[in-house]
């Protein structure tokens, strides 16, 4: 399937059949589409019992050409609407959504694509296989809608199941088949038409903890060898990390960051990101000087001062109070109390996870995460010393802008 | 979520939701107004007033007729409540040997017709020459008569051999469905058998219970059958055999008729409001007459105590099916009624088969049963999903008018479609036509519940997958929806065709000799005293039923299970709704165990 061939909205007349499995864009192609998929200001609240509830309050997006974009957030933070939107599964109250330039949804011109028109392929949390098919009815559903002949579908189904490695697997029952299978049909049956776009809902949060781990590293290869437009939506930091080519953070129907999965874990933009992402440490400091572009700040609980970066819209002065953002294996831990430079603290709580160990120190009163390697053994009561690695560190405010 | 919701046709939809004003509402709302009128004349004009209300209330025969109904709804409930539990009780707990064919015998009383059990029972039990009464006298050498059905307490056993169902499959679902680790717990912090039971086990059941005493109750209030035929030669009135006589006796009241009838409607409206209040938003789906595992250390119970409590459900079964049907049979192979077998002949059914009557009322039975579950499966299948699919305003009272008719008697929807029939400028009264239509008006909320139950279960991100697969609403509706509701919906369509193959109570004030039933036919028979005959038309109608409900054990399996050629890898839960479920399969589908109804 090229791309830029075809800018008016997609048809449900099945015209463009069941083309081959998208092969990687050859060299000398024109430049990617990075605004594949736009998303405008959508607004959308639900009532229930007479009570309004916004769910999303002015989420703005663009996803490139090929890219996989995650939609990363806390229950509730509108994360998943944002994806039925996309999908035509809800229609949001105000805003518009365009797939390759061509408008889905606009909600204040009033124009709405259904679903079945939009040539989005979806996986749902619960995967929705209907059990009165087969798997390969299941996966042929979608090539059926558009009038693919009995023998393409056959082929087209084939080569899909082949490539989730359930070829043999034909003839079965969805209640037949374990968990990860029945998630990798789901899978097989939202892509088999080549989709423009390629919706996941949570799709791994059925599975259990080991089985998520093996999935996700065959889901990571799955994906970039289509090379589909991609939404992922997950709750998972640590999966979204592990997938994506862009994450946005979300809670409370707003877009908090945009980014890499490195600029969202090195860089979170407030307390929030820098929570969710990474069990980071917050501790609080103050500006104490300006220098190479950031500053200094020293923690509230002593030592010395270290270089931070403020977010890049924040310009916080000499004597600000703000907080610093400390990734739990970037703590330098050292036994005994007073050293120079170090912060005094004592061990709490001691966990062992295998590749090293995982501790709660108290300064003061104020808990602090470390993770340490595996030679680094301190008792339960012991006085330690704290210093953190890999300045510059992160710096957020000291509260939250709506707390 | 709320999901966007364009482009439902309309049409089909409105039909459905229209349709309910002809069949439901209006037969109602004339009862209503024909109970105002100051004429006791169904056709003429009269003058609305709210005489004939106090005229009940100041006749003693019908005060006591009410009363009567009430004495025996509450006898029903106690009684059925007791043996319910204690049946529910023996199978899921103590786990006697063949507990599972008990469990599956149990709903047979269920499907039985009432007014055979009654005509049964009234062969078995009068007091002149009823064959146990003559057994007995046999035994000890002379007449006796320890015995008599025709009695307030022999009313009251029929109906509750009936009623004891419903008790025993809300019960023992909700005891088989219960977490044995609530029982264990409680054994764990010391407390003892009984103790468990009391304090953990019955108050975790109770709310099961008390929705199927309620049933009993509603079904011994709506029953006609059983006072009309054993209470018939002690003068044993209740307010629906008070409502047939006013209609069937000269001078004709239908003015009074109505007025009775919508005092019983009232008393059952609320009855069923307050049972469904009760069974609240719990869902009955694994309801499926099959009791569940059952806590496993309830059941040390030694093998003599096993095998003695078996008798208990033993013996319910053997009263509320065995003998009754045992006494039809015998009957039916004599050519009198007699205790003591001296011939056994077929002539009984050689007659009936002869007979063109005989055959035309079975005619007539099976296409006014079979023309009106097929529209009411059509018709129940669109109101469904436009409920499912729409959020009018209103839509909910809807849902409440289409279920309406479980709470209202046969004989009081009878009389409300009397109004109907006799009103109407189209001649139907007298014809098939006004069968069909009482059918469709009694039965259709059990088909209903089933389709309703089984559309709850297909999770609405079946349809979303379908939509996003680039289906239609159209093809969502025959690919997905249909499919999955299809064994539902035909289990509800024998239900159908069982409640009217065997309904007395809804025709026996619409029925006459143009359109007579089996059910009519074996009434007439009644009163003309033709007992080997009636016994012989009874066993035919029982054995037309038992395949039906053969038929439909077998229509409502789950479609394509191939559960043989499951993988090694164990299945994840994803699919509750099959797993659990298969129910809507069973004959014991939640529509019935939620409201059942002859």
């Amino acid at each position: 399937m090229s791309t830029g061939s075809r800018t008016t909205a997609p048809h449900r007349d099945g015209s463009a059949g069941p083309a081959p499995v998208r092969q990687g864009q050859p060299d000398g192609e024109p430049a990617l589409d990075p605004d594949y998929v736009r998303i405008e200001s959508l607004f959308k609240q639900f009532s229930r019992t007479g009570q309004a509830t916004r769910v999303l309050n002015d989420v703005s997006l663009t996803i490139g050409e090929g890219e996989l974009l995650t939609l990363l957030g806390p229950s509730g933070c509108g994360k998943t609407t944002t994806l039925r939107c996309v999908a035509g599964l809800e229609r949001p109250d105000s805003g518009a959504i365009w797939v390759r330039g061509a408008p889905v949804v606009d909600a204040d011109a009033g124009s709405f694509v259904p679903p079945e028109a939009r040539r989005i392929g979806m996986a749902f949390q619960s995967y929705a296989l209907w059990p009165h098919m087969s798997v390969l009815d299941n996966v042929g559903y979608p090539l059926r809608m558009r009038r693919v002949r009995r023998e393409g579908i056959r082929r087209r189904a084939d080569e899909i199941l082949d490539r989730v490695g359930l070829g043999g697997k034909l003839r079965r029952f969805p209640r037949e088949l374990s968990g990860g299978e029945q998630q990798r049909v789901a899978l097989a049956r939202a892509v088999v038409a080549n989709p423009d776009v390629l919706l996941l809902d949570e799709p791994l949060s059925n599975l259990d903890a080991r089985l998520r781990q093996q999935t996700l590293i065959w889901l990571v290869a799955l994906l970039r060898d289509l090379k589909i437009t991609t939404i992922y939506v997950t709750h998972d930091q640590s999966e979204a990390l592990a997938i994506s080519d862009q994450i946005a953070v979300m809670h409370g129907g707003v877009i908090l960051q945009r980014g890499t999965p490195s600029e969202v874990y090195d860089h979170p933009l407030t307390r929030f990101v820098a929570e969710f992402i990474g069990a980071a440490n917050l501790l609080p400091g103050q500006v104490t000087a300006h220098r190479d572009g950031g500053c200094e700040v020293l923690p509230a609980a002593g030592g010395q001062p270290y270089l931070a970066l403020p977010p890049a819209d924040a310009h916080p002065a000499s004597g600000d109070e703000v907080a610093l953002v400390v990734r739990p294996e970037k703590v330098v831990v050292q036994p005994g109390h007073d050293r120079p430079g170090c912060i005094d603290a004592v061990v709490n709580v001691r966990v062992y996870s295998g590749s090293g160990w995982q501790y709660v120190m108290l300064i003061g009163d104020q808990e602090l995460r470390v993770d340490t390697a595996v030679d680094q053994v301190f008792e339960r009561g012991n006085p330690v010393s704290l210093s953190f690695d890999g300045a510059p560190l992160p710096l957020v405010s000291h509260r939250e802008p709506h707390e | 979520m709320a999901t966007p919701r364009p482009s439902l046709h309309l049409l089909p939809a409105a039909l459905a939701v229209l349709a309910l004003i002809p069949v439901v509402v209006l037969p109602l709302a004339y009862l209503v107004y024909g109970s105002t009128l100051d004429t006791e004349s169904a056709t003429g004009a009269g003058r609305v007033t709210f005489e004939r209300f106090g005229e009940i209330a100041g006749n003693a025969d019908y005060r006591q007729g009410i009363l009567n109904s009430l004495k025996l709804a509450v006898a029903t409930g106690v009684g059925s409540c007791i043996i319910g539990v204690l049946i529910a009780w023996i199978v899921v707990h103590v786990r006697p040997p063949g507990r599972n064919v008990i469990d599956a015998l149990m709903i047979v009383p269920f499907f039985l017709s009432s007014f055979v059990l009654a005509i049964a029972w009234a062969m078995l039990g009068n007091p002149n020459n009823g064959l146990i009464n003559g057994w007995i006298s046999d035994l000890v050498g002379r007449d006796v008569v320890p015995l008599s059905m025709y009695s307030f307490w022999g009313i009251a056993f029929v109906i509750m051999t009936g009623t004891v169902p419903f008790v025993y499959m809300l019960t023992a679902a909700a005891l088989g469905s219960t977490d044995p680790s609530l029982e264990e717990a409680a054994a764990m912090s010391g407390a003892g058998r009984v103790r468990r039971l009391r304090t953990v086990t019955l108050p975790l059941v109770a709310p099961s219970i008390l929705a199927g005493v309620f049933f009993a109750v509603v079904f011994a209030m709506e029953s006609f059958a059983e006072p009309a035929i054993l209470g018939a030669s002690i003068r044993y009135n209740t307010v629906l055999t008070d409502i047939y006589l006013a209609v069937e006796n000269f001078p004709i009241k239908y003015g009074t008729a109505s007025a009775l009838a919508v005092v019983v409607m009232a008393i059952t409206v609320v009855l069923v409001f307050v049972q469904g209040k009760l069974l609240g938003n719990r869902s009955f789906v694994s309801l499926s007459g099959k009791s569940g595992s059952g806590a496993d250390i309830s059941s040390g119970y030694g093998r003599r105590a096993r095998l003695a409590l078996l008798l208990i459900p033993v013996g319910y079964l053997v009263l509320a099916v065995v003998l009754p049907m045992l006494a039809l049979a015998l009957i039916s192979l004599q050519p009198f009624a007699s205790p003591q077998i001296t011939e056994l002949t077929l002539q009984n059914y050689e007659w009936f088969f002869s007979d063109e009557a005989n055959l035309r009322a079975l005619r007539n039975s099976g296409i006014t049963s079979a023309a009106a579950a097929v529209a009411s499966m059509l018709w129940m299948f669109v109101l469904a999903y436009a409920l499912r699919r729409s959020r009018f305003w209103g839509s909910r009272v809807v849902g409440y008018v289409a279920l309406l008719p479980i709470a209202v008697p046969g004989v009081v929807i009878g009389v409300a479609l009397l109004w109907i029939s006799l009103r109407s400028p189209v001649l139907i009264h007298g014809t098939l036509i006004i069968i069909a239509l009482a059918y469709v008006a009694r039965f259709s909320p059990f088909v209903l519940r089933s389709i309703t139950a089984a559309m709850t279960q297909v999770d609405v991100a079946l349809e979303e997958s379908a939509r996003m697969s680039g289906a239609g609403e159209g093809r969502v509706l025959r690919d997905i929806i249909f499919p999955l509701i299809r064994p539902s919906l035909l289990s509800g369509g024998v239900i159908f065709g069982l409640f009217s193959l065997r309904d007395l109570n809804t025709v026996v004030l619409l029925s006459g000799p143009t359109n007579n039933t089996i059910s009519m036919q074996i009434w007439s028979m009644y009163e003309n005293a033709q007992l080997p005959l009636v016994a012989a038309t009874a066993v035919v109608q029982s054995s037309i039923l038992l395949a039906l409900v053969v038929l439909g054990r077998w229509l409502g399996r789950a479609p394509t299970v191939r559960s043989s050629t499951v993988d090694a890898d164990e299945p994840e839960a994803s699919y509750p709704s099959r797993r659990e479920g298969g129910s809507p399969a069973s004959l014991a589908s939640p529509a019935l165990a939620r409201h059942g109804g002859r």
